[in-house]
């Protein structure tokens, strides 16, 4: 099920509140847990099944790593590399089996048939999260969890249990044992969550209609491509960034606190800070489980450079079964090892304006790389970006376009950079007028996002099928 | 858990709204409970309202059957152990058709539907888009559906059959005339705001132009969009503001361009009498703009003594009626079907009595609905429909005795489909 749909809006979302905040808070979980499953069953049943294994196989080995780690650590660890070969495989398995299968039969003698399985929706985002459980108790970081209703809500949790965030265990073991909704909680999660709805269905699904309508265009100039890869961008941004608002705003509604995932990525100077502010949670797991396992920064610069180069290898086939997300990841290690060693040193003297327009160049074309799974396509587009194969520099239908499209594209600016939000940040807490104002505001933008959904039929989630 | 790790200075930048909320959360009791109150309202009272509200099942402003209450399994005769044994127990939740049926059901039972489609409307013109839904908002609140995707192939897929068939139909005597009507973007070009790119509407036009250039039959062209554009550039309504249609005045000159054509005198102006017969008439482009501040369309009909001496046969079910007119379709949203009562195959309108009168084959989309109480003035008809007759036309011709064809389209029909292709039947 999707968060922008009617269907999660009005129905799902009431029912679950109200027999969330009716029952006794023993209950809770339970509930939390039934409303996952139910959630993560929409449309397409059949991996609720694999779903249960998973959460079963993992209490399981988180309650033995809990029980040897201190006495018989051998053991615990031989439990613990189970667990990470087992969920390692299976994401494997659904995810990358096809794609393995395709590369070796273009070897000789090798013929592998294919499977062409539908990918368990989230699958590479709950891996990661379950994993990170036994994970967490073997290192000491978190407790073993004896209740695996408890085990089984962390894991199927509705609101991240799709795209993520990616909830670390040790980040929400006290929340899952005992936590406090408070209406206060509730109001800052409802107004996060609006926030999230109004990015993924004002902002987003027109910036990807734009892009869909560029990359149809058989007479697209030079200016147009440019533009439409702009829009791209702003897509991925808003798509991305407004489910993670929306999923933790619905945990702080239930008294959960998810670390955040997005902090305005586009200001940044630099492509390390870049990858500090975009999909935050992803970057800290493979920090906590790869980077810093393999030794980080230790061991010295010729350890950093491959434990560097593993986290975006494995960063870009995180992302899909591709080529090209290899490629993407790739470079951007390629361009942070290159600011690491020398750049970052130099960028200090240049102007910020500089320092931004080049990070926002690299990220641009970053998002090309991402985008295009069929290396001809790119190639393609790329080329009527410089003019090969494009219907001259630009066209009238390109000025009638950006001329009516200014105010949509100022209003993704002032939501992409903090600023603005300061400002209102800072109206809200000295003035009551503001916060009233604010509340009345919050539900008009659902009633437009309501009416967005009500006329629309254009309405993809980005991040979907990772 | 210890709080001994020390987070990130970025996540503290992220999360100082959550703090700062945390910390004033004293303060802002009252608005959080309004925000709070007006959220679940809202979320619960429509959730309920769709499921209260009795479903409709045919919307008639979108003319298409609407879903109703989903269901969880298919229908099946028998015991529940038969029905589980048949593997059809809860087989439509299973199938993923369930929740496909559900997403189809709250977007289209959705309440006050029309009210949403509204906002949304307002909010795109608000953010100056110019357009919502690919109806832009054009000058004198005319509504313009936009054409640029039209792609030219079928153009010249339906020239060639019209041309084959006039080839076909000249060893038998009978001449054809190609008439091609402008869609109301091309007529009200003027109305259309500054920079619009109008080159892409030129495209199917110029590969008409260069079809006709080159074609080898003895075929009429007549090209119907210049006379009309040249009268709404002088500010005549010539087109509705809200339809895709052309007025009933511009079905007039259109009618009076084609006799021109056949060196025969149209009718003037003042022969007939223009009776008013609809000020509420909300077309297709009104239906999908969402822009509901747009005042409704005039509707009109040019009477003429004795026209309604005529008889109007559907013979698709059969039916047929007196005059051209079928008024119960004033009552509904799609008023413009009051003209011969709206699509069918094949229609014949021919005037009361024994006197003979020539006899005319219209090859037509919508846009000769209103044209037929002209045409009518002089010729008995026989109307088809391309896109659903699927007969031999030259037959039809030739067993009615027409004496004379006219295939009239307007350029959307032209491009969006090679129905014309139909004419080939019977003639090879």
């Amino acid at each position: 099920m999707l968060f922008s749909s009617l269907e999660f809006l009005f129905a799902y979302l009431p029912v679950t509140l109200l027999v969330y905040f009716l029952s006794p808070v023993k209950f809770r979980n339970l509930w939390l847990l039934l409303v996952s499953l139910f959630f993560y069953g929409w449309g397409e049943p059949k991996y609720v099944f694999l779903m249960i294994f998973t959460i079963l196989f993992d209490y399981v080995c988180g309650y033995f790593v809990g029980k040897y780690r201190e006495d018989k650590p051998g053991r615990a660890k031989v439990i613990l590399i189970v667990s990470v070969i087992v969920n390692l495989g299976l994401l494997g398995f659904f995810k990358y089996y096809d794609f393995f299968a395709q590369n070796l039969s273009r070897l000789p003698f090798i013929d592998i048939p294919t499977l062409n399985l539908t990918l368990p929706i989230g699958i590479s985002f709950y891996t990661f999260q379950i994993m990170s459980y036994v994970i967490d108790v073997y290192r000491g970081d978190a407790h073993v969890q004896k209740n695996p209703i408890v085990v089984g809500a962390y894991v199927t949790l509705f609101p991240q249990l799709i795209a993520g965030p990616i909830v670390r265990y040790q980040d929400v073991d006290d929340q899952l044992r005992k936590r406090h909704e408070s209406t206060a909680m509730f109001a800052i999660g409802m107004r996060t969550f609006v926030a999230g709805l109004a990015k993924k269905v004002i902002f987003a699904n027109a910036a990807g209609a734009l892009w869909s309508e560029a990359l149809a265009d058989p007479n697209r100039t030079v200016v147009g491509s440019w533009i439409g890869m702009l829009f791209y961008c702003f897509q991925i941004y808003f798509d991305f960034s407004g489910y993670s608002d929306m999923a933790i705003g619905l945990g702080k509604m239930f008294g959960f606190r998810f670390l955040e995932n997005f902090c305005y990525p586009y200001i940044s100077q630099s492509i390390t800070e870049f990858w500090r502010r975009w999909h935050i949670s992803l970057g800290t797991w493979f920090r906590e489980y790869v980077y810093i396992p393999l030794g980080g920064n230790r061991g010295g610069k010729w350890k950093m450079y491959r434990n560097l180069f593993a986290v975006w290898f494995l960063t870009g086939f995180w992302h899909g079964a591709n080529w090209n997300f290899i490629l993407w990841g790739l470079y951007y290690f390629v361009l942070l090892v290159v600011e690491k060693t020398f750049l970052l040193e130099k960028m200090k003297s240049w102007p910020a304006a500089f320092r931004h327009i080049y990070t926002l160049f690299f990220v641009y074309f970053g998002w090309m790389i991402f985008y295009f799974e069929n290396m001809n396509e790119g190639a393609a587009y790329l080329g009527t970006m410089f003019g090969v194969g494009a219907a001259g520099l630009i066209s009238m239908a390109d000025l009638y376009a950006i001329l009516h499209r200014l105010v949509f594209v100022a209003i993704l600016v002032v939501a992409s950079i903090p600023q603005p939000r300061r400002l209102f940040y800072k109206l809200y807490e000295n003035h009551r007028a503001a916060r009233y104002a604010a509340a009345v505001g919050g539900i008009c933008v659902v009633v437009l996002a309501t009416a967005y959904l009500v006329d629309s039929s254009f309405n993809p989630f980005l991040y979907f099928r990772f | 858990m210890d709080q001994k790790k020390k987070k990130p200075s970025l996540q503290d930048e992220t999360d100082a709204w959550v703090v700062m909320q945390i910390k004033i959360a004293d303060k802002t009791k009252g608005s959080d409970r309004l925000g709070i109150g007006l959220f679940l309202a809202m979320i619960a009272i429509f959730g309920a309202l769709i499921l209260i509200l009795p479903d409709k099942t045919f919307s008639e402003q979108e003319n298409r059957v609407l879903q109703t209450a989903p269901k969880l399994q298919s229908n099946f005769e028998g015991s529940f152990a038969e029905r589980v044994k048949a593997g059809k127990f809860l087989d439509r939740y299973f199938s993923g058709d369930f929740a496909e049926d559900v997403s189809d059901y709250y977007a289209d039972q959705f309440p006050a539907r029309d009210v949403f489609v509204g906002i949304k409307g307002a909010f795109e013109i608000a953010m100056l888009k110019g357009e919502n839904n690919d109806v832009v908002l054009g000058k004198n609140q005319y509504l313009l559906t936009r054409m640029d995707k039209a792609a030219t192939e079928n153009i010249e897929k339906n020239f060639d059959a019209a041309s084959a068939f006039a080839a076909y139909m000249e060893t038998e005597g009978v001449p054809v005339t190609f008439a091609a009507a402008g869609r109301v973007i091309d007529v009200m070009r003027g109305s259309l705001p500054a920079l619009f790119p109008v080159d892409t509407l030129d495209k199917p036009w110029d590969a008409l132009t260069a079809l006709c250039e080159t074609d080898g039959s003895s075929m009429e062209m007549l090209n119907l969009l210049v006379p009309l554009r040249a009268h709404a550039d002088r500010g005549e309504d010539v087109m509705y503001r809200t339809d895709h249609h052309w007025t009933t005045y511009g079905a007039y000159l259109a009618y009076t361009e084609i006799m021109k054509a056949w060196d025969v005198e149209p009718a003037a102006k003042d022969a007939f009498t223009v009776e008013t017969v609809s000020n509420a008439f909300y077309g297709t482009a009104w239906r999908n703009a969402g822009m509901k501040w747009i005042a409704p369309d005039t509707m009109e009909y040019y009477r003429y003594p004795g026209d309604e001496d005529y008889t109007t046969t559907i013979h698709d079910n059969n039916t047929s009626f007196a005059g051209f007119y079928d008024r119960s379709f004033l009552e509904v949203t799609d008023q413009y079907s009051s003209f011969i009562s709206g699509n069918h195959a094949y229609v014949t309108v021919e005037r009361n009595g024994d006197e003979p009168r020539e006899r005319l084959m219209l090859i037509k989309d919508s846009f000769g609905h209103s044209l037929v109480p002209f045409l009518a003035y002089h010729y008995d008809l026989e109307i088809v429909d391309m896109r659903y007759y699927k007969k031999s036309v030259a037959e039809l011709v030739r067993e009615t005795g027409c004496s004379r064809v006219l295939i009239l389209n307007n350029m959307d029909s032209l491009t969006s489909a090679a129905s014309l292709g139909m004419l080939r039947m019977g003639i090879e």
